[in-house]
């Protein structure tokens, strides 16, 4: 049976329906879940996805309010059951601002997606960055197909994704233990340097990390957004961009896969892994 | 230098400060939070001599301009030096509970300093040396709480899963003050 | 309470505007004569607004009835409710239909441009969901004065301000900005232009009426009101001055108009739950967004479009305060609310749906479903409050409305039309620094600064973003079909002759779909105007209209020959200021397209070297509005754009035939800055990282001056494509009797040259063009 993905609806995401379409696209099967539904209602899910958008507006902070939520028992429970649990952005937010991610210490608080800095004004930020695979990326579900050093073309959309943290020497260990899943980088895959390569002034240039068992992840960029070849710009520099215009007037092509479908299959090849 | 501090609140109900109020009491339990209201402060610093001129300045850059707020849809007070302005200012009525002050700031404050940018490169006003953005929140807190300062500095920093809500110590600090305390600062901290 | 209307038209006149009422005293005493009785004050209230402006069309909408078409095949519902219907394509058993709406908020923006911009999309936006669609884009068309005029700071302010207002909203919200357009000019100084369009998707079935449907003869129909706790938002009374804390404050704060996207995100998905209820259990509704008029207006609109009544508590509506007038709980616009027709066993589920499932009460103080009243087979809206009628009118009296004749002043045409009338042609003496002034002219150069503010992509529909071809493609998921998009309005055309801008509107909009190889379908557009009864201002209005109608007619859609409907849209008067400076004539058409197979539509920029690069249609020698007049600093004189609506036709279907046989690697359509933009934009890309060359001959055009050949707006496209495909490309355009020429080709050289009798007239490397090009805006702007 294909695995079976929950998406949690918090008031205010908006990305939760293309989620489900990609989830579906690479075999699994996805229901979307509202916030508030009864626990005892929620059926035994495979793995779950917190979706993006703006859950409670992004008031106070983002995923502040949506972390304090009923339905975080749940994903706490499944978390520690070692299901996965993927968020983006907004549901990245909401996983650090409950404390999942890291998860170095229960229920501690130890990392924050502060806002984008480098841009030279504050607010939203959206455009097409690259994200390299991290080491081990089988440590996490979310890379788990992936090899160290790919290099992938994924959109990002927020106003709050610099990972940083008040805890001193935190980021050296979640780098030495292989937390950070997913780095920005430039085009040929090189250090960011500033901004726009590095969209927000994340710590270590950071874009995804997993908890200490690699089965949570707050990923910042939207694999959703990139999970079929036509959403990919025909023109930035990137091999994924070469192969959507070698598929010029190719519906076959343009419906092929792209960059993103590979933290989905990820997902699903993580489940159905042999113990 | 010289500090003013413009406080800045919509001239409508917030409907952030709904939002956190409805938080606070039906999912972190803090039945004892009555009231939440939310006021965005603006500290600008000068390289003047006189708390006037200051003044003078900040009031002008109220009138010309909508970058600190708008008349359209703020109410807002200025000041420098202890502050007079009503404890309604952040709660409707303190009455029979505790009325707290949670000021919270970025610690890398960037709408503070593009704020601080288009002041000095946009509006010629060299003056201006730093603008720190906050947003502070009015809590009124029922004296039934059991120790009603703890609650307000509980609910001011988010340590621990449903501990806390107003800030995230990995990037904003957090101060708590009784309404009484911020408004006598010896001008502005 | 009954207003007393007694004494001289003066007297009344007073009374009227004691109760901040804008009624003529001619009209109110026109509504006690056909009720027949002093009318009560909520009843002044309704009928203020419903024969304003803004609702009535009072002087617009017998022009619009004359001169626009409206009607066609696909067309499913065309103007007069909340947004326009029309048929995109069939796919197995499912006919899609795309909703379109579009208005503009340009006023509220002025004032308090992050809020006014905000409820703009959120208005248009509930004017889409209300017909049972999906809103899978929204669009900006944006006027500014100017940056660097004597309100530099002000105008700034506002950019950020609208800029700001619009992510906020429809980020938050979750809708993708499929595009827009901005234009900077000092006579918008004072009046800046904030038009928003939405388009949505649904199935035909699934599109609900604004009406109560006809079940309701033969089964009590409930009516619900949804959403945000009524306040006095539009109402006057609220004066804005004096909100300083330390005076004394005296005016009422309810009426602030704040954006809640938040709010209208949970309205959305707990309708779209109420309304797959209803398609399981075959339950007919009627459905209905709240604007001016509240209550009061949009309950007499969905009764009366039924034929039926009402009957309304106005002690069962959720309100802000408790002190609120009557006239203010019929009559307020406060934004976020719905109001649903369902029969009354249906009642109780919207009712648990909205307030418990999706916890409204939660999301916002006061917010509900709430039950305010009945539909009735007596024709009559009667509203009461403590028991006591404070309104009871006919319905079809309430939404008839009022309509002028307004006095037009004889028209002014800067040219007979003629192809071939004398222009100016100017003297240029250093190209490449015009070329490079070129890009970065405010209005051509890269908005990527304004488009990276916004969402794009959510909804994961996207296959071609703002500025990545000229026009925006939504691809609806599981389907090979694309809706393709674009709005345009060229304010330095209307400003030398309206008639012709109007006409140039629809053809840029029209040229933009063609560029990207999709069939255009409909048109949508809002007219922007000062005062429409300074007979010059109505004129131009006429004009603009004649030629949007025009033009409409002429460019029928690829493969018919019936002419494109202008399916939705909205009249903006009185855009001055105090001090009388009104804008100039300004049209802002937006144009639908449907691709059947998406993946024939290429981006602008040139994909490899050593193509053909081929130009379809003839760009003309006009000159006139140009974007190189104003870069001169010359006067708009000259031939205006189009000469021929004909040759706009056959390159239009020419091009869309060669992009659907899948022959172009690239197309780009030919607008402001003629030929040489069109090329140059083409050799930058639109994400600012061409790397491929072009070297182009300018022989095609006889004789004609290099400056008009190379900057001329009159249309065409320049398209790439393999050379041993030129000799199809040539016969489809041949067949569609579009002129077609070799331009010239690509090169690996990182230069655009340009050559002229085997002379090399310009060469300009690509660094250079990319940096006059990529930053200017935000130069500009910040």
């Amino acid at each position: 049976m294909n695995p079976r993905i929950g998406i949690i609806q918090f008031p205010g995401v908006n990305c939760e329906y293309e989620t489900a379409r990609a989830l579906e696209s690479v075999g699994m099967s996805a229901s979307i879940l509202r916030w508030n539904v009864a626990p005892a209602m929620i059926p035994d899910f495979d793995g779950f996805v917190l979706p993006g958008g703006f859950s409670y507006e992004d008031r106070v902070r983002a995923g502040a309010v949506a972390a304090s939520d009923d339905v975080m028992e749940t994903l706490m429970a499944a978390a520690a059951d070692g299901k996965p649990i993927l968020g983006i952005c907004n549901g990245a937010q909401v996983l650090i601002e409950s404390g999942l991610v890291p998860g170095l210490t229960g229920g501690r608080i130890d990392l924050a997606l502060a806002p984008n800095k480098g841009m030279g004004r504050d607010g939203y930020y959206s455009n097409w960055v690259y994200v390299k695979v991290g080491p081990d990326p089988g440590r996490s579900f979310a890379a788990y197909g992936l090899k160290e050093g790919d290099i992938l073309p994924v959109p990002i959309a927020h106003s709050q994704g610099r990972f940083t943290s008040a805890e001193s020497g935190l980021f050296d260990t979640l780098e030495a233990e292989s937390q950070i899943v997913l780095k920005y980088c430039k085009a040929d895959g090189s250090a960011p340097g500033a901004f726009p390569d590095d969209p927000n002034g994340s710590e270590r240039s950071a874009a995804a990390i997993c908890n200490a068992s690699g089965n949570v992840v707050a990923m910042m960029p939207h694999p959703e957004r990139s999970t079929w070849l036509r959403q990919v710009p025909a023109d930035i520099d990137s091999v994924w961009a070469a192969r959507r215009n070698a598929g010029l007037a190719s519906r076959a092509a343009l419906e092929g896969e792209g960059p993103g479908a590979g933290i989905f299959r990820s997902m699903r090849a993580y489940i159905e892994r042999k113990p | 230098m010289v500090k003013t501090e413009v406080l800045v609140k919509l001239a409508a109900p917030d409907p952030w400060s709904f939002t956190v109020l409805d938080a606070l009491t039906r999912k972190f339990g803090f039945e004892d939070v009555i009231e939440v209201q939310r006021t965005k402060s603006w500290e600008l610093t000068f390289d003047l001599a006189s708390s006037d001129a200051a003044i003078a300045l900040t009031r002008e850059l109220l009138r010309t301009t909508t970058l600190l707020a708008n008349p359209n849809r703020d109410v807002w007070t200025v000041r420098c030096g202890p502050g007079d302005l009503p404890e309604s200012f952040w709660c409707s009525d303190t009455g029979e509970a505790c009325a707290f002050v949670v000021r919270v700031t970025d610690s890398e404050d960037i709408v503070g300093s593009s704020a601080a940018q288009i002041m000095r490169s946009r509006l010629g006003m060299d003056s201006v040396r730093a603008v720190r953005f906050s947003t502070v929140w009015g809590l009124r807190i029922s004296r039934a709480a059991a120790d009603p300062r703890d609650l307000a500095a509980r609910i001011a920093v988010a340590k621990t899963w449903r501990s806390g809500l107003l800030a995230n110590p990995h990037f904003q600090d957090a101060t708590v003050f009784g309404v009484d305390d911020y408004l006598a600062r010896k001008g502005v901290p | 309470m009954t207003a007393r209307l007694e004494g001289t038209l003066e007297e009344i006149g007073q009374a009227l505007r004691e109760l901040g009422v804008d009624l003529k005293p001619e009209e109110a005493c026109r509504i006690r004569d056909r009720i027949g009785r002093d009318p009560t004050v909520t009843e002044l209230f309704i009928f203020d607004i419903m024969w304003s402006e803004h609702c009535s069309y009072k002087s617009s909408k017998r022009v619009l009835q004359q001169y626009l078409p409206t009607e066609g095949s696909g067309v499913v519902l065309g103007p007069g409710e909340d947004a326009g219907v029309v048929r995109l394509a069939t796919v197995g058993e499912d006919t899609y239909v795309l909703v379109v709406a579009h208005e503009s908020h340009n006023h509220p923006s002025q004032i308090l441009p992050v809020e006014g911009a905000a409820t703009g999309i959120g208005g248009i936006v509930r004017d889409v969901y209300c017909m049972g669609a999906d809103v899978i884009g929204v669009m900006d068309a944006l006027r500014f004065g100017d940056p660097e005029g004597p309100r530099s700071e002000n105008v700034k302010e506002i950019v950020e301000g609208v800029v700001r207002g619009i992510w906020e909203y429809g980020n938050a919200l979750g809708v993708p900005n499929v595009g827009g357009d901005i234009f900077f000019d000092r006579d918008y100084d004072e009046n800046c232009l904030v038009n928003v369009i939405a388009m949505g998707l649904a199935r035909e079935e699934e599109i609900i009426r604004s009406r109560v449907p006809p079940e309701a003869a033969d089964e009590p129909y409930d009516l619900i009101l949804v959403g945000k706790p009524t306040d006095r938002s539009g109402l006057g009374g609220a004066t804005m001055a004096s909100r300083i804390l330390d005076e004394e404050r005296t005016s009422d704060l309810g009426a602030v108009q704040l954006h809640d996207p938040f709010l209208k995100r949970m309205l959305a998905e707990a309708t779209r739950a109420v309304l797959s209820h209803a398609r399981d259990a075959g339950i007919k509704v009627g459905f209905k967004d709240l604007g001016a008029g509240g209550i009061a207006c949009a309950v007499s609109e969905i009764v009366d479009r039924g034929a039926f009544g009402a009957r309304i508590d106005l002690d069962e509506v959720n309100v802000a305060f408790a002190d609120i007038e009557s006239f203010a709980i019929a009559c307020s616009e406060t934004q976020e609310r719905y109001c649903w027709a369902v029969p009354r066993g249906f009642t109780e589920t919207v009712l648990r749906i909205y307030n418990d499932e999706y916890e409204l009460p939660h999301v916002y103080r006061g917010a509900r479903a709430a039950l305010i009243g009945r539909v009735t087979r007596e024709r009559d809206v009667v509203m009461t409050r403590g028991g006591e009628t404070v309104a009871g009118l006919p319905a079809p009296m309430i939404t008839e409305g009022i309509a002028y004749d307004r006095e037009a002043a004889p028209p002014r045409r800067s040219a007979d039309g003629k192809a071939g009338a004398a222009g100016v042609v100017p003297r240029v003496d250093d190209l490449k620094a015009v070329c490079l002034s070129l890009l970065s002219l405010s209005s051509i150069c890269s908005k990527h600064y304004v488009y990276r503010h916004y969402d794009s992509e959510v909804k994961g529909m996207s296959a071609l973003k703002p500025g990545e071809a000229d026009a925006c493609v939504t691809v609806i998921p599981g389907t090979s079909v694309g809706v393709a998009t674009s709005v345009d309005g060229n304010p330095r055309y209307s400003r030398v002759d309206p008639y012709w801008g109007g006409v140039m509107a629809v053809c840029e909009s029209v040229r933009n779909i063609a560029a990207v190889g999709a069939v255009p379908i409909a048109l949508t557009d809002c007219l922007n105007f000062g005062n429409p009864e300074d007979p010059r201002v109505f004129r131009d209005f006429v004009e603009t209209v004649k030629g949007i109608g025009d033009a409409a007619r002429a460019l029928s859609a690829f493969g018919t020959d019936e002419p494109l409907p202008v399916v939705s849209g909205n009249v903006s008067f009185y855009n001055e200021s105090s001090s009388g400076a009104a804008i100039p004539p300004s049209p802002v058409v937006a144009c639908y397209g449907v691709l059947d197979d998406y993946a024939v539509a290429t981006s602008l920029a040139l994909k490899q070297t050593g193509s053909q690069l081929l130009l379809v249609g003839n760009p003309g020698n006009a000159l006139a509005g140009s974007a190189l007049l104003e870069v001169l600093g010359l006067p708009g004189t000259g031939m205006p754009p189009v000469a021929d609506l004909e040759a706009e036709r056959k390159a239009a279907h020419a091009i869309t035939g060669t992009i659907r046989s899948g022959l172009a690697l690239a197309c780009h359509d030919i607008s402001e800055g003629g030929l040489f933009v069109a090329v140059a934009e083409m050799v930058i890309g639109g994400w600012g990282t061409g790397r491929k060359g072009a070297s182009i001959e300018l022989d095609f055009g006889g004789d004609a001056a290099e400056v008009e050949l190379l900057f001329s707006e009159g249309g065409g496209y320049v398209v790439e494509v393999l050379p041993e495909r030129v000799g199809e490309v040539s016969s489809i355009c041949e067949s569609h009797g579009a002129k077609v020429s070799r331009l010239g080709r690509t090169v690996e050289e990182q230069v655009l040259e340009v050559r002229k009798r085997g002379r090399t007239i310009l060469k300009i490397g690509i660094d250079e063009m990319r940096d006059a090009w990529s930053s200017a805006l935000e130069k500009l702007v910040r």
